[in-house]
């Protein structure tokens, strides 16, 4: 009973994590939506809250779309257990990932040089590389309230300047 | 000394906000940007010392360069290996506000126009040098580098991508712009440097807009390049041949020296800033003073020099007594740094292959 049930599971996090994301025009529609209404209004919104809500918005469209709900938790544990060498891991739905320790992302590209180098020479896949969707958020664009700053040459150009006319006139005088 | 590690990432490029006293924008690549995402650093020194991240912009594909927008505060362009350039909100975060889609390879710089504020230039190693409107979806100006040298006079490449490499198995071509930059003084005048040595010099009203080409650094790739803030026909410019070299363009007679001979001979620099053991990738005056100079070098230095240009004989090289200091705390490739354009003057920001960012005082010694 529970072998199928995790077997099941297993097939349902396999599914979720390999899900074409970036070509479901319907996901996509829905996350400009929130883009558009939720993140815009969030401005102060850490990058890792973004990222939850995201995981959020897929596990929702999941349950919506099949039927099929995720428990974050176990498919959590699925992922860091599935992944293992030769697995295409897509980190940014992993929740493992956030909020971004620092020793694990140094890790993950401590690949040197050399190493790299041979794995592109022999076509390998390079580890760790993530999918980031093209979006553009055009009319989001914020408006500027500060003035513009004279740079300190700028300054500089004008104080001599004025000394210059103190002068002229000084000697005008 | 503050420092910050940008983990997973290699810095190329970090730069001080135009309206921040305290923001700092660092543009890095995974995997020394040979393969890999990108990631756009927005940081923030706080008065207690440490350095924090304010938020972070994912890229597909590796960063190179970033240059802050002269008319919004909030925005920041990046450019990218894969021949996009990209303008973030820091209000907005996750994804840019803008793209430019036109350069065919890695664009390797990007520099806001200083004076006319409503534009920038790219360079790219597609060969060609582009003028944008923050407002307009295509290039203003498209400036083709490389038609107007010749691949010949080229010695192959040497550049180290890794301190581990052998000089020659490069992976670089003859017509990378590695560095194009408006004139702080002129809003036309645009300077850049190839991989075919060449120091050009543009006006974009003209028709013809080439007004300058000469062969800057004996032959060998010449990667950085920057306009003095207060001397405005003086230039900086670094090379694989591990020299930094002065230019007066007053002082360049012949302007176009190459098409005179294949193998164009050197014209004569100003100075000659000799120490670096190896390429110096990046060279920055100061925006205080106009003889103080920041480079950044393949040696893992990161170095502080004065230009003495003597001026009761002004064509005298003085090398030797350049160098008034040296950074030695990367423990790889420094590849990108600025100064600190509010404050105290002196301070600069480095950052490189090693994953760190680090804020120094230039006038202390570390």
């Amino acid at each position: 009973m529970k072998t199928t049930e995790s077997a099941d599971s297993n097939q349902v996090f396999e599914k979720f994590h390999h899900y074409d994301w970036e070509n479901d025009l319907v996901y996509q529609a829905g996350l400009k939506n929130i883009y558009n209404s939720y993140f815009k209004a969030n401005t102060s919104m850490t990058p890792a809250k973004k990222q939850q809500i995201i995981t959020n918005s897929k596990v929702f469209y999941f349950k919506k779309t099949f039927d099929v709900q995720i428990d974050l938790g176990q498919y959590g544990r699925w992922v860091q257990e599935s992944c293992s060498p030769g697995f295409s891991n897509t980190p940014e739905i992993s929740l493992e990932h956030q909020p971004q320790p620092q020793q694990e992302q140094g890790e993950q590209s401590s690949l040197s040089y050399d190493e790299l180098v041979e794995l592109i020479v022999a076509g390998k896949e390079i580890p760790g590389i993530r999918k980031i969707p093209n979006i553009v958020l055009e009319d989001q664009a914020s408006r500027s309230v500060l003035s513009q700053r004279r740079k300190p040459w700028e300054i500089k150009d004008d104080d001599e300047k004025e000394k210059e006319i103190e002068i002229e006139i000084s000697s005008a005088v | 000394m503050l420092k910050f590690r940008t983990s997973g990432y290699s810095g190329f490029s970090v730069k001080y906000s135009s309206f921040f006293d305290n923001k700092i924008a660092v543009a890095t690549s995974a995997n020394y940007g040979l393969a890999g995402n990108g990631r756009l650093y927005i940081l923030s020194i706080n008065p207690n010392g440490q350095i924090t991240q304010d938020i972070y912009f994912d890229t597909q594909d590796g960063l190179f360069d970033l240059s802050w927008s002269e008319i919004n505060e909030n925005h920041v362009a990046a450019s990218s290996g894969d021949g996009t350039i990209k303008l973030f909100d820091l209000h907005v975060g996750t994804y840019p506000v803008a793209v430019w889609n036109e350069h065919h390879k890695e664009v390797f710089s990007i520099n806001w126009n200083l004076t006319d504020k409503s534009s920038f230039v790219s360079s790219s190693w597609d060969g060609t040098i582009k003028v944008w409107s923050a407002n307009r979806k295509q290039s203003l100006v498209n400036l083709s580098s490389s038609s107007s040298t010749f691949a010949p006079t080229t010695k192959p490449s040497s550049v180290p991508l890794s301190k581990s490499q052998k000089p020659g198995s490069n992976l670089t071509n003859t017509q990378c712009v590695y560095q194009a930059k408006v004139s702080p003084h002129a809003p036309n005048l645009i300077a850049s440097v190839n991989a075919s040595s060449r120091l050009q010099l543009w006006d974009v009203r003209s028709a013809r807009p080439l007004q300058m080409d000469i062969l800057c650094h004996n032959g060998l790739e010449a990667l950085g390049l920057d306009w003095n803030k207060y001397r405005s026909t003086v230039l900086a410019t670094s090379g694989v041949d591990k020299t930094i070299r002065v230019w007066d363009l007053r002082m360049i007679t012949n302007k176009f020296p190459a098409s005179h001979s294949l193998n164009g001979s050197n014209s004569a620099p100003q100075n000659e800033m000799v120490g670096n053991q190896l390429p110096v990738r990046n060279v920055t005056w100061s925006p205080h003073s106009s003889n103080k100079l920041l480079s950044c070098g393949y040696d893992m230095t990161a170095r502080i020099w004065d230009d003495v240009t003597d001026k009761r004989a002004p064509r005298t090289i003085n090398n030797s007594t350049g160098c008034i200091n040296s950074f030695n705390n990367h423990k790889e490739f420094v590849i990108g740094g600025d100064w600190s354009l509010w404050g105290e003057p002196g301070w600069v920001v480095t950052t490189g292959w090693d994953e760190m960012v680090y804020v120094w005082n230039s006038n202390r010694r570390y």
